[in-house]
């Protein structure tokens, strides 16, 4: 056998044993499902039903006037979450504000973990992702505001307290 | 405990609907979570800090117990619903007048609803400022995402079918966007509505996704995410997560 086939090792480092390595780590702190976490979804659970319960028994969901396509109301808004969506296509062309600007956030959402690679969880090691998807929220929830609550008859400006054209 | 519950669980018949028989020690206390059908999505023990309230606000649980809402509810009003333009919004009307608790059925369908769209977003602004999206959650994020969009489209296919004037110019705006998508045009909308103009055919698109394929989707989906957040190690502020590979062995090996 010719001597470079031979495979050589060379000692890079000296890693401890996994058992070793486990036993200096914290022991994690852990408890039993049941009880301890089960009884506090069943709590958050009990509490969520009777806001939905409480919300059912004080507001009737609304009932309008049988659908007419030929009776165009003043004012036709979309359901609230939809609404920021309706008042970007009041400033922008459909294509920018229906097409490209709702595909581009949701491709954001999507990638969102491909594309910010730093592993730090906590906010002030990673100013920049935290500032820009705050910034977009709080658009986001901006436009949603001014489209379901200050908007009237024709997407005129209306002030909620005035008048209230929101529709649950 | 009372003496009565203690006989009740050491029944034959409890115990065989149970298999474990429950007592108060550390290992009945797993059997409890490791031998329920239901229970055993969970760990048997869980770190003390998924224990604290602040760790995720319990939003995304908020979420599923919404969803679990909305099933009760939806499956109570479709006995009364028709999906047919002569019919549905006279349903609607027997729905809150004759159909014994029909209009507190409905509401809390509706406020359900609302209410799911709103903590569904706040979840996911709970998990972006924790950065529990990062490894190895980027996935589970992803599966997130599909999951808004979904409850999203649950919303808007529901918010056609009460067939009144509300329901009815809503979806008109909110389909008119459709027809800017790029390419499809006109037929993206024609597509989504099966005709070119909100009607029947919509209303019967709107409600088979309502109450078919969409649910299917988000049980699906639900079932894969909390799978992951399993797996993929409980709520962050440790990114280890279940192994998915045995640890490797580190070789150094050079020419
Ligand atoms: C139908 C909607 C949803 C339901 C029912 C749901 C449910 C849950 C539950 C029960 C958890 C366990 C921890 C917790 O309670 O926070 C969780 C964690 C998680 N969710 Fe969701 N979720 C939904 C939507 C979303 C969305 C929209 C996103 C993000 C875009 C998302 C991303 C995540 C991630 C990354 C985790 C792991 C977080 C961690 O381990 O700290 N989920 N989800």
């Amino acid at each position: 056998m010719p001597a470079e086939a031979e495979p050589r090792y060379r000692l890079l480092g000296v890693v401890p044993r996994e058992g070793e390595v486990a036993a200096e780590r914290e022991p994690e702190d852990t408890v039993f499902t049941w009880p301890h976490l089960l009884v506090r979804h069943a709590v958050v659970a009990a509490g969520v039903i009777v806001v939905v319960f409480a919300l059912a028994i004080a507001f009737d969901a609304p009932l309008k006037e049988m659908a007419n396509p030929n009776l165009t109301p003043p004012v036709a808004k979309a359901p609230w979450y939809f609404a920021g969506l309706q008042e970007l296509l009041s400033h922008f062309h459909p294509m920018i504000a229906g097409v490209f600007l709702p595909t581009a956030a949701v491709l954001g959402l999507l990638l969102l973990p491909y594309l910010d690679l730093n592993p730090a969880t906590e906010a002030r090691a990673r100013r920049v992702a935290v500032v820009t998807f705050t910034l977009l929220v709080v658009v986001a929830v901006l436009l949603t505001v001014v489209g379901a609550f200050f908007r009237g008859p024709g997407w005129s400006w209306a002030w909620p307290w005035q008048h209230l054209y929101l529709e649950l | 405990m009372s003496k009565t519950g203690d006989r009740v669980r050491a029944s034959a018949a409890w115990r065989s609907v149970f298999r474990a028989p429950h007592t108060d020690t550390p290992r009945g206390r797993a059997m409890a979570t490791f031998q329920n059908f239901f229970l055993h999505v969970y760990p048997v023990k869980v770190p003390r800090r998924a224990l604290s309230f602040r760790s995720t606000l319990r939003l995304g649980f908020a979420s599923a117990v919404l969803f679990g809402v909305l099933l009760v509810s939806g499956l109570y009003l479709m006995f009364f619903y028709v999906p047919s333009i002569t019919d549905a919004y006279f349903d609607m009307h027997e729905i809150a007048t004759a159909v014994a608790f029909g209009q507190f059925v409905r509401n809390a369908h509706r406020w359900a609803a609302h209410l799911m769209v709103l903590v569904v977003f706040l979840h996911m602004l709970r998990v972006f400022y924790a950065g529990a999206y990062k490894s190895p959650r980027q996935f589970n994020w992803v599966v997130g995402v599909l999951l808004l969009l979904g409850t999203l489209g649950l919303s808007f296919t529901g918010y056609l079918l009460p067939w009144d004037q509300l329901a009815f110019w809503a979806v008109t705006v909110g389909t008119n966007i459709a027809s800017y998508a790029p390419f499809l045009g006109e037929s993206a909308r024609r597509a989504l509505l099966g005709a070119p103009e909100v009607g029947g055919k919509a209303l019967l698109r709107f409600y088979v996704f309502h109450v078919y394929a969409l649910p299917a989707v988000l049980v699906t989906l639900l079932g894969v995410h909390i799978w992951r957040v399993r797996k993929d190690g409980l709520a962050s502020g440790d990114a280890q997560g279940e192994r998915a590979e045995p640890p490797q062995e580190v070789s150094a090996s050079a020419g």
